[in-house]
């Protein structure tokens, strides 16, 4: 019984780990090609995941729905770049940090005043009812979120690795003179990891809520958690947030059955402490040494 | 080809270039040379467009760029090799050279990747390997391959033969020789300022930010001036 | 100039005071706007239903005068520090008859001093935590213009724990979320097992913090301990997150709880998950006597809606106002203090539509808030959620309710 409720608590908890996962990648992305990353990430994938409730609210079919929403995340994320990024980054100021906030925080007060406080539940085709597997309890629901996950980072690992627009933006995060040097736009660069980190953020959105429910402040919980995975697995490893987005989820569930669901952030916190003060590149990142 | 008029780099309150001018002919090479730290590599990358450039007027044929982006310029077709070669170390060679050729039209790149490979058959030979597992000499073979990819007009090389063993110095400045009879117009920086003027037809030296000797290369070569200060250890 | 500056402003209030001359003022308040909306708005739509009623029937006849009600709305967003302004903001009008309203407790312990100590009458509805009133008691004023219209914690708490032995269970797990409302809302459970003869054994007591979407560590929790039950004190949101969880882990023991149980965005947001659930209610949409049949139909028809979002608030929002307005007839005033000497010695009955109110208050004793306090064990029902509204959750309830009506 006990190795079941510890299985079953894992599972539980790594599912969710890895939403985490996913919102922490849209860190990672624009943070290789421009070192800065959007503080509102949260609020994109509130906003993304109203956008499509609305839609499904106007009639339009689920499978339909999805690919809108994502779209409005590309906008959303593109918009932050725009507004809030792209001046900071040509002065080489570090004024994207309050800047990205305060777009949030303004999604945050449009949302409120658009779609009000509730918090509203999420329509799905898929099924909620539970499954087992070796006597674990999972809902296909949670195993969309999964397969979701998956699907989305692997897609985008294979645009970074096969398309010359992906070669483009590995090559803007690797050496942004050597890219420019080649031609390549690093404005444009940016432009586009952005419009991918707002894609990433609204498939979060789209794949937590029906889990959650949808309402303002869906994802304050999700983005601290999220920043750190992205911290304690390193700036610039997709396969290490996965691994720590998985460890983490897992950790938290563990800890708030053993410990009272009080200390639940508690995992978190402490991991991002060590991080920082232990490995501050990350434990899959690379020191960033330059050969000459 | 090139005409630079009053060019002044600075990084902030700190001037490296100093209101230089020169030119670079069409179909020839000509050359910067200059102690370390006299603003040749400053120039350089003004005239690409990585440095910050504060005033002056750059020309490429008669169209000013100075206010161009680096990679617009890079589309009109002038191509810098950088300094320290900037080889994307984790991608392989082939990749490097693809995106050497990222503003080219896709159809025209296949045969400019055949070509290179067999100018440069090293890069054949290690097509999949990744580039910062190349030898020093292999990456500056990779690096020069790379700016060739994007056609360029008025090629900018930084400091080819840097850090190389004397074998693979003549290698580099055979290529160079190569290019320049191909017909292809060079702006070379470098120390080695024996071997640079032997490629060129035209030099300036540098120091200090400005240009302080210029000439057809013949005429440099046997400057005192230069001999004493430049020429005199060889290589 | 100064002369008939005042003048005129003398001139203006005398108009003011003309034109109000004839009306009752009476303030309705609550969160209108945000997530206690569906309580607030219930409230103060079933409040206007009734005063429209009165209005449309001539007024109340106060010293020969035929008065009509005058509402003020205001929308205190459930936030403690709107509630305290317009408290203060109400208790400054010196023409104000009454007041009604507020869901949120915390807003109440806010706001209602400022009530107190103008003595302007209000009476709570739909709040239900117990602090509402005994913070007077434990004050030990002597004299209270507050009273409460609804059914409060301990009589849910009561009926929760009452619930879970007759269903002949032994095992229970006790879930209650961190603010003040669901702590004392265990506090209240655990007396009550005590009350009841210790039937009931806590197997697990586990505590969830607002905004949690995961609930799976406290049901394991429960469910490897034996609960046969979840006994729950929280709000809406959190409380369809441990519906959808129990699902998962298919959980088929009974979720009884407190009234938020009843909420729309509990309702909605567990969706066929929620069915079964059980909560104590003081009125269940539907149309068992005539007159409840009339107050749904006429809501419905109202304000455009297939469905009452809180048929508890609305109900008694518009006792509440049937009750006030019997206090002012029998004061024959307006005056907000001869209004609460009436409510304290109603004479009359009062027939609303969840039942017919005797004596519904009493003379305040700070040794004994129930004097204050209108709701008694009888007055309130089991309900059950059943795909997406509220049912009787015993039958023996239902049939009760029609017998009374007839009698």
């Amino acid at each position: 019984m006990e190795s079941l409720i510890i299985s079953q608590m894992a599972v539980s908890g790594a599912l969710m780990g890895l939403v985490y996962a996913l919102i922490a990648y849209g860190f990672q992305l624009t943070f290789s090609t421009s070192k800065s990353i959007n503080f509102g990430q949260g609020e994109l994938v509130m906003l993304s995941a109203f956008f499509s409730l609305t839609l499904l609210d106007w009639g339009v079919p689920y499978w339909l729905m999805v690919p809108g929403g994502l779209l409005f995340g590309v906008f959303l994320g593109l918009a932050v770049e725009r507004a809030g990024v792209r001046l900071a980054l040509e002065q080489k100021s570090e004024g994207w940090i309050l800047l990205t906030i305060i777009i949030g925080l303004l999604g945050f007060s449009a949302a409120e005043n658009i779609w009000g406080r509730d918090d509203r539940p999420f329509p799905t085709p898929i099924s909620a009812d539970a499954l087992q597997f070796f006597g674990v309890n999972v809902t296909p629901l949670e195993i969309s979120v999964a397969i979701g996950v998956f699907a989305l980072m692997g897609l985008i690992e294979l645009f970074k690795r096969k398309t010359l627009l992906g070669k483009a933006f590995e090559a803007v995060s690797a050496d942004r003179d050597a890219a420019e040097l080649m031609g390549i736009s690093a404005t444009r660069t940016v432009m586009l990891s952005y419009g991918l980190s707002g894609l990433v953020a609204a498939m979060a959105g789209i794949l937590v809520s029906p889990i959650t429910t949808v309402g303002p402040t869906m994802a304050s919980a999700l983005i601290l958690k999220a920043f750190s995975v992205a911290v304690v697995a390193g700036l610039d490893s997709g396969f290490g947030v996965v691994v720590i987005g998985i460890f983490l989820g897992a950790l938290e569930s563990l800890t708030s059955f053993y410990l009272g669901s009080g200390w639940r952030e508690a995992p978190g916190l402490i991991l991002l402490i060590l991080a920082l003060a232990v490995r501050p590149n990350g434990v899959f990142g690379k020191a960033t040494i330059r050969k000459v | 080809m090139l005409e630079v008029t009053d060019l002044t780099v600075a990084y902030g309150p700190i001037e490296a270039v100093r209101s230089v001018s020169f030119t670079v002919q069409a179909g020839t090479v000509a050359t910067l040379i200059g102690p370390n730290g006299a603003g040749k590599s400053s120039t350089l990358n003004a005239l690409s467009g990585v440095a910050p450039q504060r005033c002056g007027r750059i020309l490429l044929e008669g169209q000013d760029i100075s206010r161009w982006s680096v990679h617009r310029r890079v589309a009109a077709g002038l191509v810098q090799v950088p300094e320290g070669r900037l080889v994307l170390a984790g991608m392989s060679v082939r990749e490097n050279l693809e995106l050497g050729a990222y503003r080219r039209p896709r159809t025209e790149v296949a045969a400019d990747l055949e070509r290179m490979e067999v100018r440069f058959p090293i890069l054949r030979e290690r097509r999949n390997a990744a580039a910062g597992t190349l030898s020093g000499g292999e990456q500056q073979m990779l690096a020069i391959a790379r700016g060739l990819m994007a056609r360029p007009k008025l090629l900018l090389l930084d400091e080819p033969s840097l850090g190389l063993a004397p074998l693979l110095v003549r290698t580099v400045f055979e290529i160079v020789t190569e290019l320049r009879n191909s017909g292809l117009t060079i702006l070379l920086v470098e120390q080695n300022a024996r071997q640079a003027l032997n490629v060129s037809s035209f030099g300036y030296v540098i120091e200090n930010g400005k240009i302080v000797i210029e000439g057809p290369a013949d005429k440099l070569r046997s400057d005192p001036a230069i001999i004493r200060t430049y020429l005199g250890q060889g290589v | 100039m100064k002369k008939t500056l005042i003048g005129l402003l003398f001139l203006g209030m005398l108009a003011t005071s003309v034109s109000a001359a004839d009306t009752i003022k009476i303030a309705i308040t609550g969160p209108f706007t945000g997530g206690s909306a569906p309580m607030g708005a219930s409230m103060r739509d079933g409040a206007k239903l009734a005063i429209a009623e009165i209005n449309a029937a001539g007024g109340i006849s106060v010293a020969d005068k035929k008065m009509q009600f005058e509402v003020i709305e205001r929308d205190d967003e459930a936030k403690n520090d709107r509630g305290a302004l317009i408290a203060q903001e109400l208790a400054s009008m010196n023409d104000l008859s009454g007041v009604i309203g507020s869901v949120n407790t915390g807003v109440v312990l806010a706001g209602d001093k400022h009530f107190q100590e103008k003595g302007v009458t209000k009476i709570i509805t739909p709040a239900a935590g117990s602090a509402s009133m005994t913070q007077w008691s434990k004050a030990g004023v002597p004299d209270l213009s507050i009273f409460r219209f609804a059914a409060h914690d301990g009589i849910q708490s009561e009926m929760v724990v009452e619930e879970a032995i007759k269903r002949n269970l032994t095992k229970v797990a006790i879930m209650y979320d961190s603010t003040n409302y669901g702590v004392s809302g265990r506090d209240d459970m655990l007396e009550q097992i005590k009350k009841q003869g210790n039937k009931l054994e806590v197997v697990a007591s586990e505590k969830f913090n607002i905004g949690d979407k995961d609930m799976t560590a406290q049901l394991l929790k429960a469910k490897s301990a034996g609960a046969q039950a979840v006994l729950i004190w929280g709000i809406g949101p959190e409380l369809a997150a441990f519906a959808n969880g129990m699902a998962k882990m298919e959980m088929k023991t009974p979720l009884i709880g407190g009234w938020p149980l009843s909420m729309s965005n509990f309702i909605d947001n567990a969706g066929k998950n929620g069915n079964g659930t059980l909560m104590p209610q003081t009125f269940i949409e539907e149309p068992i006597t005539p007159k409840a049949k009339s107050f749904i139909e006429s809501y419905h028809k109202t304000y455009s809606v297939p469905r009452i979002a809180s048929p508890v608030s609305a109900a008694q929002g518009y006792d509440a106002v049937y009750i006030f307005a019997a206090a002012v007839k029998q004061a024959q005033s307006r005056d907000t203090r001869k209004i609460k000497e009436a409510l304290e010695d109603l004479r009359d009955p009062v027939e609303g539509v969840i039942t017919t109110w005797k004596k519904p208050f009493s003379k305040w004793d700070p040794a004994n808030e129930q004097t204050h306090e209108a709701f008694r064990r009888e007055q309130v029902v089991m309900g059950m959620v059943q795909d997406g509204r509220v049912v009787f959750g015993n039958d023996s309830d239902r049939q009760r309710l029609i017998k009374n009506a007839i009698k």
